[in-house]
């Protein structure tokens, strides 16, 4: 990767009857000191204006999906889009990430100094209040000592897995790895598809770009997820059996699995329904995946 | 010349790395790791500098260490082919803001390490017991400094390099008493044994 000149980027940004918001993570992508080459909404069928909205917006491409696909759907429709387009980097956002000014200015200056050329970068989120966001703090590779010294003398972290909340991916990462699994609809897809392209692949946590996750609350997904938790209980053994971690690395994975199903039903007010809640998720977990 | 003692572990007055004194105010001789309050006491400057057995000093080992020295500050081992030796770098700390915060500094934080290249504030030597190689053997560094990092942090500094000798794995009985001692996790420990039972390189 050359100088910042010849570095092109596709902000893929996925929205559903998110409006008011979207317009405020678009309004600062707009604002950025380093401004993405192009910009392309994936709108996940919305209902409430915000086709109107962004009609009003010329400079954004729209890719307008006829039914809701969730996250990993609208994701895997957005970055096969960007891929076409052809950019260096494709750089993924929920449409309530609120990125600072510098933001893809300090991804990019992270992709020039990494020690390895990088297949994942991703921003420092945080929720309103200043603490990083539980649900986007990437997994850390620290069982490699020499590669998470090399990332830290470039002023880096080295990760294993990261979420879609401003992280970029790079084309030929795309090219080689192909896209997110679309039939996850929500949760995990992003952990699975980062993971995959960095079983061998290098990624790296950038200090000095950063965002603000604007979800209604600070949790990660085993607290106050109600049957939603389905998603986490069955994507998680997807990825358990699937091909993104493997050896020492899956049992990490299980252990937290486990963890966060024991958290989920410790804090579930009806346990009757939360214990049907993870048994359909352990039962469609254990099938074959959709291809 | 730094305001420094180095305490050289495990040699000579003979074997000395004639580079090392150049470099700093004093240096001291400590038998063992077990020996090192003894030699912190004949000391007279703010800092010392603990050099493991058969660690060669680089231009940039001391400076950079100096520079971070708000902490306990370890250099990167290398081994004579200029790559890491893994298996003595010690283990980060999942302390995940804390990580940040030594990234914006090239650094990162340590939970423990093997002794190879290490600076400290000598009043630190002297306040912790001392390391235990007879109860601990090659893993009595990663135990006092788990002790030291606990209460005072430590960090890795990946700009000061320290050429190390061969690694040598060690023995799994004193991996389990430094695991106990230490509050290792399991995944930790498996790796340290695996270690300890498989000769290999110490490299990645």
């Amino acid at each position: 990767m050359s100088g910042d000149e010849v570095t092109t980027v596709c902000a893929v940004v996925l929205t559903h009857n998110r409006c008011a918001v979207l317009e405020e993570c678009l309004d600062r992508l707009e604002r950025q000191s380093r401004p993405p080459d192009q910009t392309l909404v994936v709108d996940n069928a919305s209902r409430d204006g915000t086709a109107t909205m962004l009609d009003g917006r010329p400079a954004v491409e729209v890719l307008r999906l006829p039914e809701n696909l969730g996250a990993a759907g609208g994701f895997a429709a957005g970055i096969r889009a960007a891929h076409a387009r052809d950019t260096d980097w494709i750089w993924l956002l929920d449409d309530d990430t609120l990125v600072d000014e510098t933001c893809l200015e300090a991804l990019l200056d992270g992709a020039r100094r990494a020690p390895r050329p990088a297949s994942v970068l991703s921003s420092v989120v945080r929720w309103r209040d200043s603490s990083l966001h539980p649900m986007n703090v990437p997994v850390l590779r620290l069982g490699r000592r020499a590669d998470f010294a090399a990332a830290a003398a470039a002023g880096l972290v080295a990760i294993r897995a990261a979420s879609w909340v401003s992280t970029m991916v790079r084309h030929d990462a795309v090219t080689q790895h192909g896209l997110p699994p679309a039939h996850y609809f929500v949760w995990l897809e992003d952990i699975e598809y980062t993971g995959r392209i960095l079983r061998e692949g290098t990624g790296y946590w950038v200090p000095e770009s950063t965002a603000t996750h604007a979800t209604a609350r600070p949790v990660g997904t085993s607290t106050g997820s109600g049957e939603r938790f389905y998603f986490k209980a069955r994507n998680q053994l997807w990825i358990l059996r699937g091909p993104a971690f493997q050896g020492f690395e899956r049992l990490v994975f299980a252990r937290s699995y486990l963890r966060s199903v024991a958290t989920y039903m410790t804090q579930s007010e009806d346990k009757p329904e939360a214990l049907r809640t993870v048994a359909r998720g352990v039962r469609d977990g254990l099938r074959r995946e959709p291809t | 010349m730094s305001a420094v003692t180095a305490i050289v572990v495990g040699r000579t007055e003979s074997s000395f790395p004639p580079s090392v004194r150049q470099q700093v105010r004093a240096t001291e001789l400590a038998r063992s790791l077990g020996d090192i309050q003894r030699a912190a006491l004949g000391a007279t400057t703010p800092l010392v500098w603990l050099l493991g057995a058969g660690g060669r000093p680089l231009d940039d080992t001391l400076p950079a260490l100096i520079e971070h020295a708000d902490f306990p500050a370890v250099s990167l081992p290398l081994n004579s082919r200029g790559i890491a030796v893994e298996a003595l770098i010690g283990r980060v700390a999942e302390d995940v803001d804390g990580i940040l915060h030594a990234a914006r500094r090239q650094c990162a934080p340590l939970r423990h390490a093997h002794v190879c290249s290490l600076v400290l504030a000598r009043r630190l030597v002297l306040d912790l017991p001392a390391p235990d190689p007879a109860r601990f053997g090659r893993y009595a560094g990663p135990e006092w400094t788990a002790r030291l990092f606990a209460h005072h942090g430590g960090e890795l500094v990946p700009a000061s390099r320290i050429v190390v000798e061969e690694w040598m794995p060690g023995s799994p009985m004193h991996v389990l008493r430094v695991a106990r001692t230490s509050r290792w996790g399991t995944g930790e420990t498996i790796r340290e044994l695996a270690r300890a039972v498989r000769p290999g390189s110490g490299e990645a």
